[in-house]
C-alpha cells in the first residue's frame, strides 16, 4: 500500500502533463484520458516499486528522471 | 489502447531485449540512449493521446524529457559503469541541457501559451542547481504548470 501512497505525486505529475498539452493545443481536455493517464501511471510506478526499484524495468524509462 | 502497447513494448526492450543470432539487444545503452528511449515514450504517449499528432508538441515533449532524464545522470556519473551524457560530455553538459531546454521550449511557441515560461525558468533552474535538489522541481513541474494554466483560465 506505501508504494501505491507514494507514487500518486508522480500519477499526478504524468496527468498534468498530458493536460497542459492539451491546454498548449487549445483543446479541452478529456477527464477520461486523464483519469487513464493518472492511474497507468499510478499502477506502472507502484508495480515497479514493488518489482524492481532498482531501475530496471518500467520505472527507468518513465519515472526515473521524469514524471 | 495504443499508449499502454507502447509502453509495455518500450519497457520490455529497454528492460531485457531482444536476443537475435544469439546477440542480445537492448534498449538501455549508454550515450543518451536511455534519455532518447525516455523522451520517446513520454512524447509518443502524450502526442498519441490527443486527437491529432502534433509535431511541435511531440518535438517539445521529447527534448523537454529527454532533458529531465538526463539532470539525473549527473547524480551518478561516479557510479554508472556505461558512457553517460555528463561523462561524454564533461563540463559542457549543463551547457548543452540549456540549449536544448531553449529549443525545446522554442518549438512549443507554435502554440504559446504563458506556461511555457513557468516551465523553461523551472527546467533551467533544475539543470543548474545541485542534481539531488533539482528532483523536487522536476517532479512538481508538470502540476505548478497545470496549476497555472487553471489560474489564468480563472482571469483572463
Amino acid at each position: 500500500m506505501r508504494n501505491v501512497i507514494v507514487s500518486i505525486p508522480t500519477a499526478v505529475s504524468g496527468a498534468m502533463r498530458l493536460y497542459v498539452a492539451y491546454i498548449l493545443l487549445s483543446l479541452s481536455p478529456d477527464p477520461i484520458l486523464l483519469i487513464g493517464a493518472f492511474f497507468l501511471t499510478l499502477s506502472i510506478y507502484s508495480f515497479d516499486r514493488i518489482e524492481d526499484y532498482g531501475g530496471k524495468t518500467y520505472h527507468s524509462i518513465l519515472f526515473t528522471s521524469s514524471a | 489502447m495504443i499508449v499502454p502497447l507502447l509502453l509495455i513494448a518500450v519497457g520490455f526492450l529497454y528492460s531485457y531485449g531482444l536476443k537475435f543470432k544469439g546477440r542480445r539487444f537492448r534498449l538501455k545503452a549508454g550515450c543518451g540512449v536511455k534519455n532518447v528511449v525516455i523522451g520517446l515514450s513520454w512524447s509518443l504517449s502524450i502526442t498519441l493521446s490527443l486527437e491529432t499528432f502534433d509535431f511541435p508538441i511531440f518535438s517539445f515533449y521529447f527534448l523537454k524529457l529527454f532533458v529531465n532524464s538526463a539532470i539525473f545522470d549527473l547524480k551518478d556519473i561516479d557510479r554508472d559503469e556505461i558512457l553517460t551524457l555528463p561523462k561524454l560530455l564533461g563540463k559542457y553538459f549543463k551547457v548543452f541541457l540549456s540549449f536544448l531546454n531553449m529549443v525545446a521550449h522554442m518549438m512549443a511557441l507554435f502554440h504559446f501559451h504563458p506556461v511555457l515560461i513557468s516551465s523553461f525558468v523551472l527546467t533551467q533552474i533544475a539543470i543548474l542547481i545541485d542534481e539531488r535538489k533539482a528532483r523536487i522541481i522536476v517532479d512538481s513541474e508538470p502540476t505548478l504548470s497545470a496549476l497555472l494554466c487553471l489560474l489564468l483560465r480563472s482571469y483572463p
